[in-house]
């Protein structure tokens, strides 16, 4: 695979409609292909975000360390863009991502994404739209859990956090 | 230290002047003998006025001491002396000229050695004066201090100074003393010329000095204006990669034009004025003898003065001007030096400096002295109120958050309690002791102030590590040889240090270590605190493997090897590496790496060098790869072209191509065009073809990801690596050290010894997965150590250039950590991290700092949760104070957080 063939994959991805052929290439080249193994972890919650990867291929999943265990918050998730949350807060991983099938990804690390959402503003709004439709989708799927809950279940705190906050210990 | 001149030199080198005034004293009477024997031998000798009268010898050495006549007038014959003949008493005579030179020889040997040492220790005790006068400014006047003045006046401008110092005394004593027994000699031959001679040398006195007195002033202007000029240029170069980013060099270059044409002006009128003084000088000394030839001549042929006075007069003249001049000349070279001196003592002398260090350490402050504040109120200099009259106490230990917005106290009071400023208005006080009038030997023993401006000194990443650490008062070595003890002396008698920077200066009792042994695991200790100690240990995997190391070492180093390729393969890890092998092709190698299969020792076959090579040349030409790395060479440039377009050259971006320089690039490509417009795709110019070659040579197929290798390029890279080792001449084989799995390779990288490969691309956390396993497997050997020392080996270059901008500050807080201080003050130290990564630096210092006090500027929306103390400003005032229980960690008993009393001023108005 060649970064010609990257290019055409990333022209195929709605939210790259807008971005310029050389602006993908500069994107490409400024990034890792990585494959996943299916069950291997793209990366664990808690971790530093030091990359945001753009999926070419393949499915994952989304699970959150709580307190009350492991929950598997979404399957079978084919996104574009992954991770560039907690690179644009400077957050640490929220989320474990777990690939399903073979994934196959570029990765970009965080400099590099955040010079090149700066170096191109048709790649910066594919990525603040791509942030706009995740939000939409929270919302939907928040408002059918709302609507399976009984009557009266009190309104939930936003500042009430369920995944374990990451004390990143030290490791040595 | 004296603002005069004289009286500085006189205070310090009274006894070396007199000595050298000894000598000069007893030169003289050599001096004239050595003038008077050529008399002797032209008259007596050859001229033969003793033989005259027929004698056939002359007595020589006949000495007699005669008594004045007062006392009896009575004389002893001391020797009779030789009776000579004609040749002999020639012979003998010049014998003694011969004798009386070696001795004029030795004495101006002597004296002039003396005064050039005198001079050279006195400019030693200047520099080291005004050195010591520098590190005691206060924060505020250093502040507003240029290094580069500093430097260019303890280093250029008190040179001339040096020179002068033994001149200061000597030269006006002995050449006054010369001039005043010529004039003495003058006015008792006619007192009537004698008269006139002395008030025409009177008349240079008075009117020479008052035209000196512009000359002083411009040298005055001269001095001040070339001291700004290296000021000014000093911080241009500090500043150049700024003023490049603003395409400003021609308006600075402007500037320092304008202050060039100033200096130049002043030196020109300098120049002017010196000489017209000199020529008037020089006109004025020609004049004596006009007027002796003259009014002598015609007072002569009156019959009213002898002609043998006159005669007498003017040789005794003969001998003034001389003197005079370097009288003159002395005068000249004081006025210039004088002033130069107090321009730079002047330029030292500050109001109020530092106390100086003591000698022997103040009483330590005890653990649980509370920090008292009262009436603290703080003004910059253009008399903004910056903390307006607070009060508050911080008992120790206690974790204490200065809340506020940027600019605000909380920026303020750090800088305060760290003593960054100490020119305030009311009380900072621990233990009792006042924060600003602190020596620095005292304050240092309590408290550590950390901003987020790291000071990285040149030297190693250890040198920087153990700076805090340097405060022990080592006992000087009672020298053990003549060279020591000549050092020591010397040292003493210009009052600098005798304790020699190579001694032990660390302070293992302060920081809590029992010795040299301990520091090591210190200092990583203190790494891992600040998280920076993974970073190092990178560093030192990435640094020179060296040939410095022992048999035993070595060996381990090469079972490392093999250790972490066994541990790979047990975790399924060893696909991620691609190892070197002989007879393959390693594909996550650039294609130069492939062909030479060897790290380059010298700058020969280094990779941006490798195509420009006549050897490397003829090999690629031998296999046939001149066109195919041609094509890829093009093919990197026409991508690069496409997707670099419109980035700037230091675009981060460009990172992966950076081999492609953005300027080579523009320049490359019109050719590269033009060669295709007339059609000749093939026919490239050498120099383009080797640039293209270069370009090919550093292609991963991997990593660049543009398709270009196939099955004929790798056979015909493996047959060039082949003949590239069979045909390189002998000459050159110390150049390259080809790859052996049985071998080490002292000039590649730690890391490459070890894996011996390259880390495939496209396997994710590859890289770290593979270096945790290595450094697990290195720990298990006991060469951590090793790695980690080699790391802290690096060198930190100027101001700490050659670190990232967190490396430095990780090393900043890691040195402040590892003296172990009782307070620690962070003034926005961590302002460089992330605010997830700063969060847990900070609780590591936390744990590493319970039971002691930490004192930290955070912004209003970050997590106070972990603190005791709460201080809250809006603006200059103390907005509220909140003590909260004793979380987690460490337990404050009696020295517990006190509190603070606001006190209630009336509102005053902010200026």
């Amino acid at each position: 695979m060649t970064i010609e063939d990257e290019v055409r994959s990333l022209q195929k991805f709605r939210m790259f409609r807008d971005v310029e052929g050389a602006k993908l290439k500069l994107l490409a080249m400024i990034s890792d292909r990585v494959v996943f193994q299916p069950g291997e972890v793209i990366y664990a919650q808690g971790d530093a975000s030091d990359a945001v990867y753009i999926v070419l291929e393949g499915q994952f999943k989304v699970s959150l360390v709580t307190g009350h265990g492991v929950i598997d918050f979404a399957e079978h998730v084919r996104g574009v863009l992954l991770g560039e949350a907690g690179v644009l807060c400077d957050q640490n991983r929220m989320a474990t991502i777990t690939a399903e099938t073979p994934v196959v990804a570029l990765r970009v690390d965080r400099e590099p994404f955040l010079q090149l959402l700066k170096e191109s503003r048709p790649f910066n709004h594919a990525v603040v739209r791509e942030l706009g439709r995740q939000i939409m989708e929270l919302n939907n799927i928040c408002a059918q859990l709302v609507e399976r809950l009984p009557k009266g279940t009190p309104a939930v705190d936003a500042g009430h956090k369920v995944a374990l906050t990451a004390t990143h210990e030290q490791v040595h | 230290m004296s603002l005069n001149f004289f009286s500085y030199v006189w205070h310090h080198s009274r006894r070396e002047q007199l000595i050298v005034l000894i000598f000069v004293v007893a030169s003289l009477p050599f001096y004239w003998w050595s003038l008077d024997v050529p008399k002797r031998i032209v008259n007596e000798a050859i001229q033969g006025n003793v033989f005259k009268h027929g004698e056939a010898g002359a007595r020589l050495f006949d000495y007699s001491l005669s008594l004045p006549d007062f006392l009896g007038g009575a004389t002893w014959q001391i020797t009779d002396g030789l009776l000579l003949a004609q040749v002999p008493y020639l012979f003998a005579l010049s014998m003694v000229f011969l004798v009386l030179t070696l001795i004029n020889g030795w004495f101006k040997y002597v004296i002039n050695i003396r005064k050039g040492v005198l001079g050279e220790r006195m400019l030693r005790r200047l520099r080291f004066e005004l050195f010591e006068l520098v590190m005691r400014f206060r924060p505020e006047d250093v502040r507003t201090t240029k290094s580069a003045e500093v430097t260019s006046m303890i280093k250029d401008e008190v040179e001339p100074i040096g020179g002068f110092f033994g001149e200061a005394f000597i030269t006006p004593a002995f050449l006054g003393t010369q001039a005043i027994t010529a004039m003495a000699f003058i006015l008792a031959q006619n007192m009537w010329l004698g008269t006139l001679s002395l008030s025409l040398i009177l008349v240079q006195g008075v009117v020479i000095p008052y035209l000196r007195r512009e000359q002083i002033r411009l040298g005055r202007m001269r001095q001040i204006e070339s001291r700004r000029l290296a000021g000014r240029i000093g911080e241009m170069i500090d500043a150049a990669p700024a003023l490049h980013v603003f395409g400003v060099a021609l308006y600075s270059a402007a500037e320092i034009g304008q202050r060039l044409g100033t200096l130049f002006h002043i030196r020109l009128q300098l120049y002017r004025r010196k000489f017209a003084v000199k020529f008037l000088n020089n006109l004025l000394s020609q004049l004596t003898p006009f007027i002796f030839y003259t009014l002598g001549g015609y007072l002569a042929l009156k019959g009213r003065l002898d002609i043998g006075q006159l005669v007498a007069v003017i040789a005794a003249y003969r001998d003034l001007p001389g003197p005079i001049k370097e009288l003159i000349d002395w005068d000249q070279q004081r006025a210039d030096v004088t002033v130069k001196y107090e321009q730079v003592v002047g330029a030292f002398y500050k109001e109020t400096l530092l106390p100086p260090d003591p000698v022997r350490d103040p009483e330590p402050i005890p653990r649980d002295a509370p920090i008292t504040i009262v009436g603290l109120r703080v003004m910059n200099g253009r008399g903004l109120v910056q903390i307006d009259r607070m009060s508050a106490a911080i008992g120790r230990p206690g974790r204490v958050a200065l809340v506020g917005a940027a600019g605000s106290g909380r920026d303020i009071l750090p800088k305060v309690m760290g003593r960054q400023i100490t020119d305030y208005q009311g009380s900072v006080t621990i233990g009792g002791h006042e924060v600003g009038a602190m020596s620095d030997r005292e304050a240092s023993a309590v408290m550590l102030y950390a901003s987020g401006e790291p000071f990285i000194m040149s030297g190693s990443i250890r040198d920087n590590l153990c700076l805090a650490l340097r405060r022990a008062l080592p006992v000087p070595d009672e020298p053990k040889d003549a060279a020591a003890r000549y050092w020591r002396e010397e040292a003493l008698a210009t009052n600098n240090p005798i304790v020699s920077p190579d001694a032990d200066w660390i302070d293992y009792h302060a920081s809590g270590l029992s010795g040299p042994a301990d520091l090591d695991a210190a200092i990583i200790q203190a790494l891992r605190t600040v998280r920076g100690y993974d970073d190092i240990f990178r560093v030192g995997l990435t640094s020179k493997l060296g040939d410095d190391l022992g048999e035993d070492l070595a060996e381990r180093l090469l079972g490392a090897r093999g250790a972490i390729y066994a541990r790979y393969e047990q975790l399924g890890l060893a696909s991620y590496v691609e190892t070197f092998q002989p007879e393959r092709f390693n594909a996550n190698a650039t294609i130069g790496e492939n062909l030479l299969f060897g790290v380059s020792i010298g700058k020969r076959f280094a990779a941006e060098k490798l195509a420009h090579d006549p050897f490397v040349r003829s090999i690629i030409a031998a296999e046939a790869l001149v066109a195919p790395l041609t094509n890829i060479g093009l093919k990197m440039v026409e991508t690069v072209a496409e997707a670099f377009q419109g980035l700037a050259a230091d675009n981060p971006l460009r990172e992966r191509y950076s081999f492609i320089d953005e300027a080579e690039l523009s320049e490359l490509w019109p050719q590269l065009q033009g060669t295709w417009q007339r059609g000749q795709r093939r026919q490239f110019s050498p120099e383009l073809r080797d640039k293209l070659v270069g370009y090919a040579l550093m292609y991963v197929e991997p990593r660049h990801r543009l398709s270009l290798i196939d099955e004929h390029l790798v056979a015909r890279v493996l047959r060039a690596r082949g003949s590239f080792r069979d045909f390189l001449p002998a000459k050159d084989a110390g150049e390259i050290e080809f790859y052996d799995p049985e071998r080490l390779m002292p000039a590649a990288t730690i890391r490459d010894n070890l894996l011996f490969g390259r880390i495939r691309y496209g396997k994710m956390h590859a890289r770290d997965k593979l270096l945790d396993a290595a450094h697990a497997v290195l720990d298990e050997l006991g060469l951590e150590s090793f790695v980690v020392s080699k790391g802290l080996e690096q060198d930190a270059g100027p101001g700490g250039r050659l670190l990232s901008v967190q490396q430095r500050v990780t090393v900043h807080l890691a040195r402040a950590l590892l003296r172990q201080p009782d307070i620690l003050i962070l003034d926005d130290a961590l302002s460089s991290f992330g605010a997830s990564e700063a969060h847990m630096i900070m609780e590591n210092i936390f744990e590493a700092m319970a039971g002691r006090t930490v004192i930290v500027a955070q912004s209003n929306d970050d997590d106070l949760d972990a603190f005791d103390l709460v201080l809250t400003f809006e603006g200059a005032k103390l907005a509220g104070a909140e003590r909260k229980g004793s979380p987690s960690g460490t337990q404050a008993q009696e020295g517990r957080p006190v509190a603070p009393v606001r006190e209630q001023q009336p509102q005053e108005a902010m200026k």
